[in-house]
């Protein structure tokens, strides 16, 4: 289940535990944003759906690849990014 | 089935204020206009309304502050807005609760000359906030994930948005009023979020908007056109812009309520004269089309070309230039939908956007990125 909700949101129980993931998975879809929303960040970058191999989405990033080479299906991997001395963001690469 | 409560009840008055880039008066004022337009396009005056929904996008004004404004006369208000609003002042006159709703709304002194972009479509929060994600993104992963499946092209979005910008043109109300765009100008124009181009997505601006509904037996009493509801339901599906929009789980939004709407009717897709499709983006309509059934799944892409949606064709959509060219101001565009509907059955948009022979119009409100969508059925015959 994510993003993270107070009682299941399938059976509506209350025992949930925090499960870790493999961090592989593949591009569900994705856009590339040319037009930022806030100025800080700088474009074009990849926003994307991932599916994570246990079956759920989670929103990110995708780096470490060219815009125009991204596909749907694609095979990825998170990779954790120091973004300040603070914030660290679960990204994900091309995997390979 | 029995029949609809929603069966008692009509629309009488439609009205939508001017609408600017910037509003020209404060949002009071243009609430005030809003409120006194919709009850003299009905043929009432402000002191017949005793059921009263009141919003303002900046200011927050509410109904029960607007009653106020009314000598204390509505005994009913409402809190929900745009087709739900329409829904839960149809629930209100069938109960007995009131005779005569007054739905009103009005958004001025959002934007400034720094600021354009509307707030909403900038979701502040840990989930979405961080990968620079906004509400064209996120309708975007939607769409490209529809074209990923059934190979939808850019093309058909372009269709789409080209045929609404087009009724925009022709209407002197509208924002864009005399900006023709092709589906190439479309394509053309610089991208935003792939596959949306500029000219695939909503415009920015301000203005006020009202509707009057009362009973069919009051209706009867008035000097004007009364537009019958046939049908309406709400489809919820958690928080937008924090859940990513899956498309095997959201693409479908508004199936369900476009079901419950056509069955309280008693009517299909196919009785559908003119579609005031909710236009946030191109896509959403291709997207709409299969949700409610006008088409199978996957072939909405086909289903919009060959001039089949615009205002001469098989199913004219969003025919008074909708979000892309006539107005996307705050809490009022929602609203706009039924009101587009009404003034399009009423023969009050231009001849040149008016649909021979109408008798049945569907509205929408919402989309598969924003995880709701809302749907109305309204018509010139009782049901």
């Amino acid at each position: 289940m994510f993003i993270p909700q107070p009682i299941c949101t399938g059976c509506q129980g209350d025992h949930l535990e925090w499960v870790e993931s493999s961090g592989r998975g593949r591009v569900y879809s994705f856009t590339t944003v040319h037009r930022p929303p806030r100025p800080e960040f700088d474009v074009p970058y990849v926003v994307a759906i991932v599916e994570l191999d246990e079956g759920w989405h989670m929103l990110t990033n995708l780096i470490g690849c060219e815009p125009n080479s991204v596909q749907v299906d694609m095979p990825v991997e998170v990779s954790f990014e120091r973004m300040s001395e603070e914030i660290t963001l679960p990204m994900f690469r091309p995997v390979g | 089935m029995s029949r609809s409560p929603f069966h008692d009840v009509a629309i009488v008055g439609a009205y939508n204020t001017v609408q600017a880039k910037t509003a020209d008066q404060p949002e009071m004022g243009l609430l005030l206009d809003s409120m006194r337009g919709a009850v003299a396009s009905a043929g009432l005056s402000l002191g017949d309304v005793d059921g009263l929904n009141v919003t303002s996008s900046v200011q927050r004004y509410n109904s029960r502050e607007a009653v106020a404004l009314l000598g204390g006369n509505p005994s009913w208000t409402g809190v929900d807005i745009g087709i739900p609003a329409v829904i839960e002042a149809a629930f209100a006159i069938s109960a007995g609760l009131a005779d005569v709703v007054l739905i009103a709304t009005a958004q001025a002194s959002e934007y400034t000359d720094r600021v354009k972009t509307a707030p909403w479509t900038r979701p502040s929060n840990e989930f979405v906030e961080c990968w620079g994600l906004y509400t064209a993104a996120e309708f975007a992963l939607i769409a490209r994930r529809h074209m990923h499946l059934y190979g939808t092209k850019p093309e058909s979005l372009a269709e789409v948005a080209s045929a609404i910008r087009s009724n925009g043109a022709r209407n002197p109300a509208a924002l864009h009023y005399g900006r023709e765009v092709s589906p190439g100008d479309v394509l053309n124009s610089r991208m935003v979020a792939d596959p949306f181009h500029l000219l695939d997505c909503a415009v920015t601006c301000e203005g006020g908007a009202g509707l009057v509904m009362t009973s069919i037996e009051r209706a009867r009493d008035l000097d004007v056109e009364p537009v019958y509801i046939h049908g309406g339901a709400i489809e919820r599906q958690g928080m937008a812009y924090m859940t990513p929009p899956v498309w095997d789980r959201y693409g479908h939004s508004g199936r369900t309520a476009a079901r419950k709407a056509f069955g309280q009717a008693g009517l299909t897709p196919a009785d559908v004269d003119v579609a005031e499709f909710y236009d946030p983006f191109s896509f959403e309509i291709i997207r709409q089309l299969e949700a409610f059934e006008f088409c199978a799944e996957g072939e909405g892409g086909d289903f919009v070309m060959d001039g089949r949606i615009r205002i001469d064709g098989e199913l004219p959509i969003v025919t008074n230039g909708g979000l892309m060219s006539f107005s996307h101001a705050g809490l009022a565009q929602l609203l706009q939908k039924p009101i587009a509907a009404v003034q399009q059955l009423r023969g009050e948009l231009p001849e040149v956007l008016t649909v021979p022979g109408a008798k049945l119009a569907l509205a929408s409100n919402g989309g598969a990125g924003a995880l709701f969508c809302d749907v109305l059925l309204v018509g010139t015959e009782q049901p």
